[in-house]
């Protein structure tokens, strides 16, 4: 159910998406559309063309006063940061000591920085390894994370035409209110700056710096809201492209294997999202659930119940997961048994689970992008066993031994 | 158009086909008719491609044009209802059962007045945001609500929906 929404609400858009979204359109008619689409074009050149000699008079006192962003040429101005929200201090970036993000949210200072020399060694010879995040003395719970990443890694390749990938992130303590998350990853060499557009509004430009003949961009996501879009300039200043990644209230944005646009192109991918919705079976009283969204970072799950029951799951398109007959995975800690299949062949429209105690049952389905999705959760001491997908006419098109 | 460009809109349309088809339906109540709004959407944003791919939002225009389109479908209707000399013959009772055939969301989505379909299908099918609904729409954020409002009351009151929920 969405916040603030009624049971009538949550229960209308459950028989839209089976009603409409069980629709099976056939194939565009692309060329009949392009032919209309000319014709209409022509129509309305000839209407334009008498009124050219106006035009020239409107589009030239237009010009003049058209603001200075146009775009694929330089950053956009961005607006001023509203209090509590987060600053970038590039005077304070220092690429000779690894520091690469700097400045304040919330009042509080943050920063990132990569160890020189490497502090850990066990990365392979000559990697350099990214050990810890600089703690911050003013910062609600001052260790922000740690972990390690082999910056020589595929991952770390950083090829065309994705400008920013293999973002890593540490979160700030859970119990912070609101929690931080602090993400540094390589960029093409190209890469400038980066601008982060969340969802509320605001816009924060992160410059990309170097360190060891690579460049980096550190950033920040903060879990009260998502960023959107990810916008990547050129050192020159110029718009090299975009990438609209998952992102989810809660949790840390998904840039891997996104689909990255040039700076006028559409999104390939228009964005959808399905929920699924359910009461456990042992705790009575207890609604749970499942959110799928699907755009140009393929298709990803997750779900925020409890302390066990939460998690996320994304298939990259193009991905290995995704060539699976049935590819699915298990949110949360087994206890109760949460599970995701899909994305499914279009050819499936069924899928059966039997459960460690022998009992069969028919999971939810929901197409999302031309494609089914179940979801479900087990009861405490319940858990998958196999998983039989059928297509329309009622024959078997995989099965699958879970465990 | 440049090939590029029109490379890009091919891609756009083959992507959002479904996606129209299935609201052009919820609009229409009837899929010959959601296929033609939806190519005549395409064909409109073809048309309008260099301002389209611009969009912040593209798909709230391609929206925006597909209620126009929807719109402009009842407008050529009554221009075309010219009073007749004699009065005309009763039309024929549905001889393909077509209606029938409507599930009773369809139906129950015919009896709300066209603005309230839109917003009910943008804000429950779509998953469009208020703000988001109405950019679709060129409407206020004040109207979306009281447009849902009013649109949920109604399906609350419909007789399709309480037959098919007591099924």
């Amino acid at each position: 159910m969405y916040e603030h929404e009624s049971e009538q609400e949550t229960a209308l858009r459950g028989v839209l998406e089976m009603e409409l979204g069980a629709l099976a359109p056939g194939l565009a008619p692309t060329d009949a559309i392009v032919a209309k689409g000319r014709a209409i074009r022509r129509r309305g050149q000839r209407i334009w063309s008498l009124a050219a000699s106006f035009v020239v008079v409107v589009g030239l006192g237009s010009s003049l006063m058209l603001p200075a962003v146009l775009r694929g040429a330089t950053p956009p101005a961005l607006n001023a940061p509203s209090k509590d929200w987060i600053s970038v201090n590039s005077a304070a970036y220092d690429e000779a000591n690894g520091l690469l993000g700097s400045g304040t949210v919330s009042g509080k200072g943050w920063s990132i920085s990569l160890s020189h020399p490497p502090l850990v060694s066990t990365g392979p010879a000559g990697t350099a390894v990214i050990t810890s995040l600089e703690e911050d003395n003013q910062f609600t719970g001052t260790v922000v994370g740690s972990g390690s990443a082999d910056i020589n890694s595929p991952l770390y390749a950083a090829p065309k035409p994705n400008l920013v990938d293999g973002i890593i992130w540490f979160s700030s303590h859970a119990t912070d209110n609101p929690v931080y998350n602090f993400g540094v990853g390589p960029v093409a060499q190209n890469v400038g700056s980066v601008v982060a557009h969340y969802a509320n509004g605001e816009s924060v430009s992160y410059p990309a710096t170097e360190f060891e003949g690579r460049r980096f961009i550190a950033l920040l996501d903060v879990t009260t809201t998502t960023i959107d879009r990810l916008t990547a300039y050129g050192t020159d200043g110029a718009e090299l492209g975009y990438v609209d990644p998952f992102s989810a209230e809660g949790f840390a944005p998904q840039t891997f294997s996104s689909t990255w646009y040039t700076p006028n192109q559409v999104p390939a991918f228009a964005p959808a999202k399905v929920t699924f919705t359910g009461t456990m079976v042992d705790s009575p009283g207890t609604p749970w659930t499942i959110e799928v969204q699907a755009g140009g970072f393929g298709v990803c799950e997750y779900t925020t119940q409890s302390e066990h029951f939460g998690g996320m799951g994304c298939t990259p398109p193009g991905s290995q997961a995704e060539k699976q007959p049935i590819n699915g995975l298990e949110l949360g800690d087994g206890n109760p048994a949460v599970i995701v299949i899909g994305p499914l062949d279009p050819v499936v429209t069924r899928v059966v689970a039997t459960l460690t105690d022998g009992q069969t049952v028919q999971l939810p389905f929901k197409i999302i992008d031309g494609r089914g999705m179940c979801a479900d959760v087990f009861g405490p001491g319940k858990a998958l066993r196999a998983l039989t997908a059928y297509e329309s006419n009622g024959s078997v098109f995989a099965h699958q031994n879970w465990r | 158009m440049k090939d590029a460009d029109e490379e890009q809109f091919r891609e756009f349309m083959v992507g959002r086909w479904p996606t129209l088809v299935r609201l052009a339906y919820g609009l229409t109540g009837d899929r010959g008719l959601a296929e033609d709004l939806a190519q005549t959407t395409l064909a409109n944003v073809y048309a309008s491609w260099s301002k389209v791919s611009r969009a912040s939002n593209p798909d709230a225009y391609t929206f925006r044009i597909l209620l126009n389109a929807n719109n402009g479908r009842f407008r050529k209707r009554r221009v075309a209802e010219q009073p007749a000399g004699a009065v005309p013959e009763p039309e024929a009772q549905d001889p393909t059962g077509a209606v029938d055939q409507r599930t009773v969301l369809i139906t129950a989505l015919m009896e709300l007045a066209p603005r309230q379909r839109a917003t009910v299908l943008l804000r429950y099918f779509e998953d469009l945001s208020e703000a988001q609904t109405a950019e679709a729409l060129g409407c206020s954020v004040g109207t979306v609500k009281s447009q849902t409002s009013s649109a949920l009351a109604r399906l609350r009151q419909s007789p399709h929906l309480a037959e098919g929920s007591a099924r």
